[in-house]
């Protein structure tokens, strides 16, 4: 795979399972290599048929994905997804180091490089201490942290992120977010990332773009928030970002045919 | 959750006996029904002749060697089904016919077959030991998560890779449930075959005492059983402590 990637880029896709109706409608999205980008969209909207669209996991009815012109096929390691179910992404039987190993077997011979790789990963969540522990003795908000640091030693091209934080307590997710903010601005690791969450797309983002309710989703406005480094929620500039997403999902549901011009 | 007494099993056994005691009072008739401290010289003595090991290890004997061979081949068939439509479809008929099929009613065909010889009861032990733990193995691998399974792709582990890295140690705790259940079973059907034909084992040793209008020798061959039945519960919980910890209750996989 090529190592000299500028963007990459959705055109034209189209998701329709077998005898099913259409998930998602001639979707472009163009994600700049370093970007943080959110995907924005209600629970339903067909946010997470896109995530295996882009991972891999299903083929596009129409359209491409491709990394500038390579195309991508099939799963790979250089577009790892974090994975919302906390219970089912890790595996049990393994350790932290070993959970953290696993996609490096595959890849790299040496042992000990191996084991240093998956450390220096476990090291940026903050989980070097507990490399031993099993997934069990782990909390959600740690399980996340493995499952972060299991997709970085692969060092993808991006880290996809499927509503990773929705299933934990409000307090944990907010941490996790500046954590997870805190780790993109230290490695600059293109993201996507997938969330319902107008704030938590707020706070991590550099690019949003959101979905229109499914079936049939397709994308209703594709902005930067233009927001400073240090985001807050109580910061008028993030308000008013929080008030056009809302207005952009609001009059979806309301009128049907709200025109994108007039959101913004 | 009931928390047991420090001594809670022992005033359980005393209690047993106590009844015992006043039951077999109450009967009168030991041809019928022994009272525990006959039970208890004849076990005494038979302990002392060795006897009751000689049987207790025939038993022992033909339940761990066809199993040691039946069920890693059941693991592996189970496995092999689970992983594949063609080998599942050649194989299905023959589970659902295993299944419904009480074992211990194959007894008369296997001693048909091999006569009263060893390889009767082994076949009969092999045979409940392959079907139980593939059919376990199987539902195990079709439980597999199919998230575990996108991880793994994810991480560039693939197909055959991703089988055995992911979906083989995902269903370890099936089929360690096959396990048990096919120890169980096992024990009943050699029993009965035993009792239907055999110079040996405990199952001979209860058909004895009823030849013999003895039922201190039936208590005995019981009592033997339930050690047996303790023995193989404990020895594998004892084998995956040891040498699966990853798989032990403990850690709720
Ligand atoms: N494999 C599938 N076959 C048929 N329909 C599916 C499949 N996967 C998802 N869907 C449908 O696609 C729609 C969008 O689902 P999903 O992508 O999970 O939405 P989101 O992640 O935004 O909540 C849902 O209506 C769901 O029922
Ligand atoms: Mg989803």
């Amino acid at each position: 795979m090529d190592d000299d990637w500028k963007r990459l880029r959705v055109s034209g896709l189209c998701k329709q399972f077998a005898r099913g109706s259409v998930i998602l409608s001639n979707i472009d999205l163009t994600v700049d290599r370093g970007a943080f980008m959110c995907i924005l969209g209600p629970s339903g909207s067909g946010k997470s048929t896109l995530v295996d669209l882009i991972a891999g996991f299903e083929q596009p009815t129409g359209g491409t994905i491709a990394f500038d012109d390579s195309p991508v096929r099939g799963p790979g390691p250089d577009r790892v997804v974090i994975f919302q179910d906390i219970g089912n992404a890790l595996f049990p039987w393994l350790t932290v180091q070993e959970n953290a190993e696993f996609g490096l077997r595959n890849f790299v011979r040496n042992r000990r490089e191996r084991r240093t790789r998956a450390l220096e990963a476990l090291e940026l969540v903050g989980l070097d201490k507990d490399t031993h522990k099993f997934p069990s003795e782990l909390s959600g908000g740690m399980k996340q942290r493995v499952q972060i640091a299991r997709g970085l030693v692969m060092d993808p091209h991006v880290l996809i992120m499927d509503e990773p934080f929705a299933a934990l307590d409000a307090i944990t997710r907010r941490r996790m977010q500046y954590e997870l903010k805190d780790l993109w601005q230290r490695t600059h690791k293109t993201v996507i990332f997938v969330t319902h969450d107008i704030s938590e797309a707020l706070i991590l983002a550099t690019d949003v773009t959101v979905l229109s309710s499914g079936p049939g989703a397709r994308i209703l406005d594709t902005f930067r928030p233009g927001l400073p480094d240090e985001r807050d929620p109580a910061d008028p500039a993030f308000i008013a970002a929080y008030r056009r997403v809302e207005a952009l999902i609001g009059h979806v549901q309301d009128a049907g045919d709200a025109g994108r011009g007039e959101a913004r | 959750m009931i928390r047991p007494g420090r001594f809670g099993p022992l005033y359980g056994i005393l209690l047993f006996f106590i009844l015992w005691q006043v039951a077999a009072a109450f009967v009168g008739t030991p041809l019928l029904f022994p009272e525990p401290m006959d039970v208890m010289r004849g076990l005494a003595y038979m302990t002392e002749t060795g006897e009751l090991f000689e049987h207790l290890g025939a038993t022992l004997q033909r339940l761990l060697v066809p199993l040691a061979v039946g069920m890693p081949l059941g693991a592996v068939l189970g496995c092999a089904m689970g992983a594949s439509r063609d080998v599942n479809a050649w194989f299905d008929p023959y589970m659902r016919m295993a299944n419904s099929t009480p074992a211990i009613a194959l007894i008369p065909f296997a001693l048909l077959w091999f006569g009263v010889t060893e390889l009767a009861r082994y076949s009969l032990v092999f045979y409940v030991g392959v079907y139980v733990v593939a059919l376990n193995a199987r539902g195990g691998v079709a439980q597999v998560p199919r998230l575990r399974i996108k991880a793994a792709n994810t991480l560039g582990v693939l197909g055959a890779s991703a089988f055995f890295r992911v979906v083989v140690p995902s269903s370890f705790p099936a089929i360690l449930a096959g396990v048990r259940t096919a120890t169980g079973l096992c024990i009943m059907v050699v029993v009965a075959a035993e009792m239907l034909g055999a110079a040996s084992g405990l199952g001979y040793l209860i058909i004895r005492g009823r030849q013999n209008y003895d039922p201190t020798l039936i208590f005995i061959g019981i009592f033997g059983l339930g050690i047996l039945s303790i023995l193989f519960d404990r020895g594998i919980a004892f084998a995956i402590e040891r040498f699966m910890p990853r798989w032990s209750v403990r850690r709720r996989v």
